[in-house]
C-alpha cells in the first residue's frame, strides 16, 4: 500500500470517528482546489525551510471559520509531514472512499465555467444512469478547459471540453 | 756434299777429287760417322721435339677452334638475350598500355559512379530538406490556425456558450448511457 492511500485511509477513519465522513471529505476537496489554484501557497506549505508550526498556522490561517478543526487537523498532519505536495491526491482517495462507502463513485467534473445546481443535477442524473450508481460530483473550475467539460470516473474520462478538440485540431494538421 | 765437292774442285792437283784419296776415304768415313751419331743421338730428339712442337701447335688449334666455337655461343647467347629483352621490353610497354587504359577506364567508372552518388545524395537532401520545409510549414500553419481558432474561441465563448456547451455535454452522455 501506497502512502498515499495510507493517509488517506487513516483521515478517513478520523473523519469516521468525527461522525461527518462527507463534510470532511467535501471540505478538503475545496481545499485542495484552492492549493491547486495557487502555486505559491503550495510551494509555502512544502517548503522544509519553513518551520512545521510556521506552515500549519498557515492553515488554520486560511481555513478558520470555513472548515472543520477537523478538516484543519488532517489538513496540518499532511502539511507537517511535508506531504503537501501529495494533497491533492490523498483527498481524492479520501473523497472515493467516502463514497465508495456510501455505494456511490465519485466523478472529478473540471468545467471552464461554475455549473449551476441544474446543471449539476442533470450531470449527476445522467453519470448514474452511464456508470449504474449513485455519483458524488466534485466540481472544479479550471480555465484551463476553455469551455465544456471534463469529467473522471475512476480510470474512465469524459472529455468533451474545447481543448480537447483544439488538441485534436492541431493534430489533424 | 757441294762444300766437299767444292774444296775439292781447290785441291792443289785442280782436279775435284784430291790427290791423295785415303784423305778423301777418311773424310768419307768421318762424316759418316758424324752423320751415323747424328743420326742416332740428334734427328729422333729433333723429330720428337718437332713432333712434339707440331703436336702442341695441334692442341693450340684445337683451342682456339673450341675458344672460338664457345665465343660463337655465347655470340649466340648474348643475340638472343637480346632478342628475349627486346620481347621483354616490348612485353612491358604492351602491359604499360594495358594498364594506363584499365586505370583510365577505371577511373571513369569511379568518376562516374561518384557523380551517381553525388546526384542521388543532393536528390534526397533536397527531398529532405522540401519534405521538412513543408512539414515547418505545416506546423506554422497549423499553430497559427489554431491559435485563430483559440482565439476565435475565446472571443465566443460567453455564458451563454458555455451553458450551451455544458448542456450538451450532459445530454450526449444521457444519450449514451
Amino acid at each position: 500500500m501506497t502512502a498515499v492511500k495510507s493517509y488517506a485511509q487513516a483521515m478517513l477513519a478520523i473523519a469516521e470517528a468525527d461522525g461527518d465522513v462527507e463534510g470532511v471529505a467535501d471540505e478538503l476537496f475545496r481545499f485542495n482546489q484552492a492549493l491547486e489554484g495557487s502555486n505559491e501557497l503550495t510551494m509555502t506549505l512544502s517548503d522544509r525551510t519553513i518551520d512545521a508550526s510556521r506552515r500549519s498556522q498557515i492553515v488554520e490561517d486560511l481555513l478558520d471559520g470555513k472548515a472543520s478543526n477537523t478538516t484543519i487537523g488532517l489538513v496540518s498532519m499532511v502539511v507537517n509531514a511535508g506531504r503537501a505536495r501529495e494533497l491533492g491526491e490523498i483527498v481524492n482517495h479520501v473523497v472515493q472512499l467516502s463514497a465508495a462507502g456510501q455505494d456511490r463513485q465519485v466523478a472529478f467534473v473540471r468545467s471552464a465555467v461554475a455549473l449551476s445546481d441544474d446543471q449539476q443535477s442533470r450531470l449527476s442524473a445522467a453519470l448514474a444512469k452511464q456508470v449504474g450508481s449513485d455519483i458524488d460530483l466534485k466540481v472544479s473550475v479550471d480555465p484551463s478547459v476553455v469551455g465544456g467539460i471534463v469529467t473522471t470516473i475512476g480510470d474512465t474520462v469524459i472529455d468533451g471540453s474545447v481543448r480537447s478538440r483544439l488538441s485534436q485540431l492541431r493534430e489533424a494538421f | 756434299m757441294n762444300t766437299l765437292l767444292t774444296l775439292a774442285s781447290e785441291a792443289p792437283n785442280g782436279k775435284f777429287l784430291p790427290g791423295d784419296m785415303k784423305e778423301f776415304y777418311w773424310g768419307l768415313i768421318s762424316f759418316s760417322i758424324v752423320f751415323g751419331l747424328l743420326a742416332w743421338k740428334l734427328f729422333p730428339v729433333i723429330g720428337k721435339a718437332l713432333t712434339a712442337k707440331g703436336e702442341a701447335i695441334a692442341d693450340q688449334l684445337a683451342a682456339a677452334d673450341k675458344a672460338q666455337a664457345d665465343a660463337d655461343v655465347t655470340a649466340a647467347a648474348l643475340l638472343a638475350k637480346l632478342g628475349d629483352a627486346d620481347a621483354d621490353a616490348e612485353a612491358i610497354v604492351t602491359d604499360a598500355k594495358s594498364t594506363a587504359v584499365t586505370m583510365v577506364s577505371d577511373g571513369k567508372a569511379k568518376a562516374e559512379t561518384d557523380a551517381a552518388a553525388v546526384k542521388t545524395r543532393a536528390a534526397a537532401d533536397i527531398a529532405n530538406i522540401a519534405a521538412q520545409a513543408t512539414a515547418e510549414l505545416r506546423n506554422e500553419l497549423s499553430s497559427q490556425a489554431l491559435a485563430a481558432a483559440e482565439a476565435v474561441v475565446n472571443n465566443n465563448l460567453n455564458d451563454a456558450t458555455h451553458g450551451s456547451l455544458i448542456d450538451s455535454y450532459i445530454e450526449q452522455i444521457g444519450a449514451t448511457s
